[in-house]
């Protein structure tokens, strides 16, 4: 038989409101931290059930400890095309990924070495998330942080994000999944 | 670049209004052979085509600069001003411009600068990429007939405030412009996405 693992992975549904309206993951000190937090409080579930942004296929996640049924972590993301001058690009932005205060730092079951830490098991959900869509997205994965935010840096180049774009602000890196050369046309 | 004083004019020289249609042509040449028409271009003529492609469309990036703000600001308000001195003599469309107070599924609501509310449909707001609380619209109505008028919305700047602060949330962040660069490092085949920690998503 099968163990239950210690959390819980759900979409976000209308009545989330109030839990995401409780979600605290800020110093209130720093603001690009509290951004991140009141973006979650007061805009993301909208963003999430918008119907007319229905063909962006957005989906939110939210991740909570199976035993006190405490919202842990929060991720958001969504199909977008990226536009240059030669041409555009299909992609999924990662809108947002949260992990709680009293959670930052923590791994599931605290104490225990092979649980994981709670931000790989959010992260993980989203890329499992991602990864499954119908129909299929893109792989090509990026997502904007702030160049102080060291945490999500990291966590961005564990999965994955380990190319930059150029910069959509002087304070605001634009990392993106890695992408291999494109094959060459087979000779004969 | 025309004023948007000349582009009336134009409108009204088609229904034959051309004594109306002269004397606004007249004020939009004030309008255009002025310093801050001048300085808007000067200032326009040096940035790239993404922050001018995004000012025409209503948007101000974070990136440019305050001076853009500051020469916008100026030609507004001498675009304000002559356009009440036109409206009074000529009828010109209806403009009503306000702040975004609530967003419903299929309309917004426009507080306007007299204090009243009006019921803006949200695709028309989506347009001119207004539809997030606090956002500024103005809404233009031409009166075609007694039952009949042509509405449209054009994207309104609320320039006594800031420049806008950048924020990477929500579907109006400028973050999906790619330079050349960009777009030869995404000419690639994107590598798999990683999964450190099994997951099953409920429902």
């Amino acid at each position: 038989m099968s163990q239950k693992v210690p959390w819980r992975v759900r979409p976000a549904a209308r009545r989330d409101q109030k839990v995401l309206a409780a979600f605290r993951c800020a110093d209130p000190a720093v603001s690009w931290q509290v951004e991140v937090e009141v973006f979650i409080q007061r805009d993301v579930l909208e963003w999430a059930l918008d119907p007319l942004a229905a063909e962006s296929d957005p989906r939110l996640l939210l991740v909570l400890d199976r035993r006190s049924k405490e919202l842990v972590g929060v991720a958001a993301h969504e199909r977008q095309v990226m536009s240059g001058p030669d041409g555009s690009f299909p992609a999924t932005k990662l809108e947002v990924v949260a992990v709680a205060r009293t959670w930052q730092g923590r791994r599931f079951e605290e104490g225990t070495a092979d649980r994981p830490r709670v931000s790989d098991v959010v992260m993980s959900a989203v890329m499992t998330d991602v990864s499954t869509r119908v129909p299929p997205r893109d792989a090509r994965v990026f997502a904007v942080v702030h160049q102080d935010n060291a945490r999500s840096l990291a966590l961005c180049r564990r999965y994955g994000l380990v190319r930059e774009m150029t910069r959509p602000d002087p304070s605001y890196r634009r990392l993106v999944t890695d992408h291999r050369p494109p094959k060459k046309a087979a000779r004969k | 670049m025309f004023s948007t004083l000349n582009l009336e004019a134009a409108r009204l020289a088609r229904l034959d209004e051309a004594r109306a249609a002269a004397r606004v042509a007249k004020a939009a040449g004030v309008l255009e052979s002025g310093s801050e028409f001048a300085d808007l271009q000067q200032l326009l003529s040096n940035l790239s085509g993404e922050i001018v492609g995004a000012v025409l469309e209503g948007v101000f990036p974070a990136d440019a600069p305050a001076a853009l703000w500051g020469a916008l600001r100026a030609l507004a308000v001498d675009t304000k001003r002559l356009w009440a001195v036109q409206a009074s003599r000529t009828s010109l469309p209806e403009v009503v411009a306000g702040r975004i107070s609530d967003v419903g599924p299929s309309s917004v609501t426009l507080k306007l600068q007299d204090g009243q509310y009006l019921a803006v449909p949200r695709w028309l707001a989506r347009a001119v990429h207004r539809e997030e609380v606090g956002d500024c619209l103005a809404v233009v109505t031409d009166r075609l007939e007694e039952c009949s008028a042509l509405a449209y919305a054009i994207a309104a700047f609320d320039l006594d405030a800031s420049p806008p602060k950048f924020s990477p949330f929500g579907r109006a962040a400028p973050v999906r412009d790619l330079t050349k660069a960009d777009e030869r490092l995404l000419s690639g085949r994107p590598a798999p996405l990683q999964v450190l920690v099994p997951v099953t998503i409920g429902t």
